[in-house]
């Protein structure tokens, strides 16, 4: 029975500048692929291999490519009637709230209420929230704040703390062991580099590391520590800027943004009604400018599952892009400190 | 196992094992008895990621302003 191939729907193909990917999403993974086997998964789905064979030079690369579709699972072979049974995937993506991280800042100074804006946020169905602090802060402190979100909707939490005497491991350990929705405790201005997993799940991390805390800077690192593949993520990179998608920041001062830097807008303050502000149109001006749209980044084969926190800059005639360089050029894929690597801007950059 | 059920494993495999949880739509079913397996697979994946990762993990970094990469771990 001739049989034609079936591309798995969770393993799209997404086509760079100089390379393409199959992103696996449901394992979590990726591989490099060369144009030409982007074009068979998508130009040529549905036909036999002979049929494939026919519309390349090189047969004996395409039985190559296949496989190492077929050994990666990234496709099946089927019966034709088999084949018309299936449906495409469609990479929609939505999310049953209006926020669905926040980062809440805290210094010496900061004055407003924090329960009523983990109440307030929990309202607007936001489950993800990295607490921020840039001043050492008792243990006791986050035992009162957890212990009353303990009866919260909240999924996971991470805390970015300055380093106390009383933030000592015994005291952390017991603490994410104790509130499970603690996905990180990060102490910053310590006196040694130090990362250690809770005791009792997969998912507790502490760490203390000697740097200061600063969120409003990069951690000078090539964004592929933040590359993250899996369904959601690339379903929302398609029409929105996965980083300020539904993202809410509340600053030390108590001032609501949507960006960690840069002016905010005047009418950005107070904390008696977030969702007023949060609906607005300006609130929400960053969110759908996916990468897609972005100059450079629409031509790198990276950009469904990159994290990357620079904000668009939109130009006169509408374009999008940003005013700092990535760490990755496209066009020569190569990242930076790698052999041959070019910066944007020089004139083999491109 | 008939062979046909063999080779509908091995095609439902990838599903079944690695998608079910995230995956709305693509898994059909042709065949009675192998459905059966399906759904006992079906559930034996999906408590497998609710434990570890979906409920209590988000699916993409907060804030990029720290690498812990970077770090060695200390345990």
């Amino acid at each position: 029975m001739t049989q034609v191939f079936k591309r798995v729907e969770e393993c799209p193909p997404v086509k760079g500048f100089r390379r393409s990917i199959i992103y696996d999403l449901s394992r979590k993974t990726y591989h490099f692929i060369p144009h030409a086997l982007h074009s068979v998964l998508t130009e040529h789905e549905g036909q036999t291999i002979e049929e494939v064979k026919l519309a390349f030079d090189s047969p004996l690369v395409i039985d190559e490519y296949f496989e190492f579709l077929l050994e990666n699972e990234y496709i099946f072979l089927f019966s034709k009637e088999e084949y018309d049974q299936f449906r495409p995937l469609t990479f929609n993506w939505d999310y049953p709230a209006l926020i669905t991280n926040a980062i809440l800042c805290r210094d010496g100074n900061s004055t407003y209420d924090l329960k009523e804006v983990f109440s307030q946020i929990e309202n607007l169905g936001c489950r993800h929230v990295l607490l921020f602090s840039k001043v050492a802060l008792d243990f006791s402190y986050f035992e009162t704040l957890l212990h009353d979100l303990n009866v919260s909707s909240f999924q996971s939490i991470e805390i970015h703390t300055c380093q106390h005497e009383s933030l000592h491991l015994r005291n952390l350990r017991r603490f994410v062991d104790n509130y499970p929705r603690v996905r990180a405790f990060i102490v910053h201005s310590a006196a040694e580099n130090r990362i250690f997993c809770a005791k009792n799940q997969p998912y507790g991390i502490i760490a203390y590391v000697r740097e200061q805390g600063d969120l409003s800077r990069n951690s000078g690192t090539s964004l592929c520590d933040y590359f993250n593949v899996n369904i959601q993520l690339f379903s929302e990179a398609q029409q929105h800027n996965v980083f300020y998608n539904r993202k809410l920041i509340v600053d030390a001062s108590g001032r609501i943004r949507n960006t960690l830097i840069g002016e905010e807008p005047e009418y950005f303050v107070g904390l008696d009604n977030i969702r007023q502000v949060v609906e607005t149109h300006h609130f929400q001006r960053l969110w759908k400018i996916p990468k897609d749209s972005i100059e450079v980044c629409k031509d790198c084969e990276f950009r469904y599952m990159c994290t990357d926190s620079r904000i668009p800059i939109q130009t006169q005639d509408g374009t999008w892009h940003f005013e700092t360089e990535c760490a990755y050029n496209p066009y020569l894929a190569k990242w930076k400190g790698e052999k041959g690597y070019q910066p944007l801007q020089s004139p083999a950059g491109i | 196992m008939s062979f046909e059920n063999k080779i509908m494993e091995k095609k439902l495999k990838r599903i079944l094992h690695e998608g079910a949880a995230a995956l709305p739509v693509q898994a059909f079913f042709w065949n009675i008895a192998f459905h059966k397996e399906l759904k006992k697979e079906r559930v034996i994946s999906s408590a497998h990621r609710t434990s570890e990762y979906t409920l209590h993990t988000f699916y993409k970094p907060i804030s990029i302003h720290l690498n812990l990469k970077i770090y060695d771990t200390g345990i």
